[in-house]
């Protein structure tokens, strides 16, 4: 019987799950987080069990994704909650840590589907306690049923911001205002590809919806933001922007979003081809050998499309056809082109001020960056190691992105020249006895 | 909160709910800073809390260094925020 492992339980690894063990296989599955679902899906079991409030609050997107969870719970394949995936060799060789320390693992495929995270939007005073992603606070929404302090602004544009303004509506509370940086879009207005437009017509009217309801309720909305700055002592107190005249608002809560990135360190780290597209501005993974990439780890395309393709990751893992998935999965490819067109990036960080802190785990700010990019040239190699940058716990996680847009910006390279720094195992924090704990 | 998980934080009682992160129920218990960074002692809490931006380390049953977003509070556990270095 062939030995499948999965890395990351979001609907991507959990549809690979459920296929390749339709297709018999032994399928072993990791995940970091405390329960499956991924990002879209995250802590549905336990919310849906001791959280009927905000299940009900949180719409139809994240009840849909209780079908997939229990088909993966009854699939029979073997789940491990809490385990991080920190070194994989191309011959199939993992090294896990988990609550019981370091393991290792062999299989024979693997698939990575580690999904996404949200773009890094730095701006100065970001690293305060009390400014969050959009996403990290509808985390904690699912996690945990709470709202954020309030006056809550939004920063940034993008799908999920509106999806998150309503789902807080749902919970009684409101987004006190949104701050659109120049540059970003808040609505649905580039209607350019008919195909995508076909594709995900379900996705549009809901996406409406929300727009209107956000509408109705009034929230303040800046567009043009530019010069934005979060001051506070402890936490956030003030968010300051101009948009042709000064702004400076009392704040609770500043959430932050510039759309989300394929979650690469594993896959790089693995030696995978990882190739820029311009049209996500991002970096996105590709399969080698018997290593499989599904899921936004791909290249951003959400939901539904994540799952089509864990099912065509573990059909071509175990040397099945791939079934009618693949048509499909176009199909979400073209809606994604669209909402890709729609919402484009702000890139906050080509243009932050010399003063940001662009990685909060070594501090090394925009200037800095900006200084060494002169001297040295755009190989971030280089300014790395000259700089510490990418070098602290989240092993550049939250800055290699920024990295990339100031070099390009700075030196007038295109991003597609500018390689993502080399990365090495282990890829996340473990000390000595962790290693030596490790029995091979 | 009917099922309470109790739990402490700096020596103080408090209850979390089934599910929730250590993360998440300090965030709803309104604890921060969680830390203070060690190069600059600027306050830092959770910013991303899905286990990437590791702003949430935090000290758990003796433990330094614990991502608390990925953390499920357990019965007992006893949380220290490092807020004097
Ligand atoms: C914060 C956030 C919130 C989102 N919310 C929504 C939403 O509400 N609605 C929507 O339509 N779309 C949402 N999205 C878009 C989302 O990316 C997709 O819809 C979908 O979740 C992608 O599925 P996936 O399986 O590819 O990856 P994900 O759902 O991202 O799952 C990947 C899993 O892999 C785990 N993982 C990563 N690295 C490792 C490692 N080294 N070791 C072990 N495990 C690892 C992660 O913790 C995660 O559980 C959100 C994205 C983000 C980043
Ligand atoms: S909040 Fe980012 S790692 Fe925990």
């Amino acid at each position: 019987m062939a030995k499948l492992v999965i890395i990351g339980a979001g609907p991507a690894g959990m549809s690979a799950a459920i296929e390749a063990r339709r297709h018999g296989a032994e399928v072993q599955v990791y995940d970091n987080r405390p329960e499956p679902g991924g990002n879209i899906y995250a802590a549905l079991g336990s919310c849906r069990a001791h959280r009927q409030d905000v299940w009900s609050a949180l719409g139809s997107s994240y009840e849909d994704g209780g079908p997939l969870l229990d088909a993966f719970l009854s699939c029979g394949a073997v789940f491990r909650p809490r385990t991080s995936l920190w070194h994989l060799d191309n011959d199939g060789i993992l090294a896990l840590k988990g609550p019981e320390g370091t393991r290792t693992d062999t299989a024979d495929a693997i698939i990575l589907a580690t999904g996404a995270q949200e773009r890094p939007m730095p701006v100065p005073g970001c690293t305060l306690p009390r400014v969050m992603g959009v996403g990290a606070a509808q985390i904690l929404l699912k996690t945990s049923g709470v709202v954020p302090n309030g006056p809550i602004f939004i920063v940034g544009s993008g799908p999920l911001p509106l999806l998150y303004a309503w789902q807080v509506a749902r919970m009684g509370g409101r987004i006190a205002g949104f701050v659109v940086p120049n540059g970003a879009n808040l609505r649905l207005s580039a209607f350019v590809d008919i195909q995508g437009i076909l594709a995900g017509w379900g996705y549009l009217t809901k996406g409406l919806a929300y727009q209107v309801d956000l509408l109705r309720r009034r929230s303040l909305i800046y567009r043009n933001a530019r010069d934005i700055e979060i001051i506070g002592e402890i936490h956030a107190e003030y968010l300051r922007f101009t948009t042709g005249k000064q702004h400076k608002i009392k704040v609770g809560t500043v959430l932050l979003h510039d759309g989300v990135i394929p979650s690469i360190h594993p896959a790089a780290a693995a030696g995978l081809p990882i190739p820029y597209t311009p049209a996500q501005d991002a970096w996105r993974a590709e399969s080698a050998g018997n290593i499989h990439v599904a899921g936004d780890l791909a290249g951003i395309i959400g939901a539904k499309g994540a799952a089509l393709s864990g099912q065509i990751a573990a059909q071509t893992a175990l040397g099945q056809t791939n079934s009618n998935a693949s048509a499909k999965l176009n199909k979400e490819r073209a809606f994604r082109r669209l909402m890709d067109a729609a919402y484009p990036p702000a890139q906050l960080a080509a243009i932050a001020p010399n003063t940001t802190e662009i990685c909060r785990c070594e501090m090394v700010n925009a200037g800095a960056i900006r200084q060494a990019a002169t001297e040295l040239g755009p190989d971030p190699n280089r300014i790395k190691s000259t700089l510490r940058i990418g070098m602290g716990p989240c092993q550049g996680r939250m800055c290699a992105k920024s990295l990339q847009s100031i070099v390009a910006r700075e030196t007038g390279t295109s991003p597609d020249d500018i390689g993502l720094h080399r990365l090495r195992s282990p890829i996340t924090t473990i000390t000595l006895g962790e290693l030596a704990g490790l029995k091979e | 909160m009917a099922e309470g998980i109790q739990f402490d934080v700096d020596g103080n009682a408090f209850l979390a709910q089934p599910g929730e992160t250590v993360a998440s129920a300090m965030l709803r218990l309104q604890l921060v800073p969680f830390r203070f960074h060690p190069v600059d002692t600027s306050p830092r809490g959770p910013f991303c809390m899905m286990g990437v931006c590791h702003e949430c380390l935090i000290e758990v049953d003796g433990k330094p260094g614990q991502q608390a977003c990925l953390l499920p509070v357990v019965p007992g556990m006893s949380v220290r925020r490092p807020l004097n270095g």
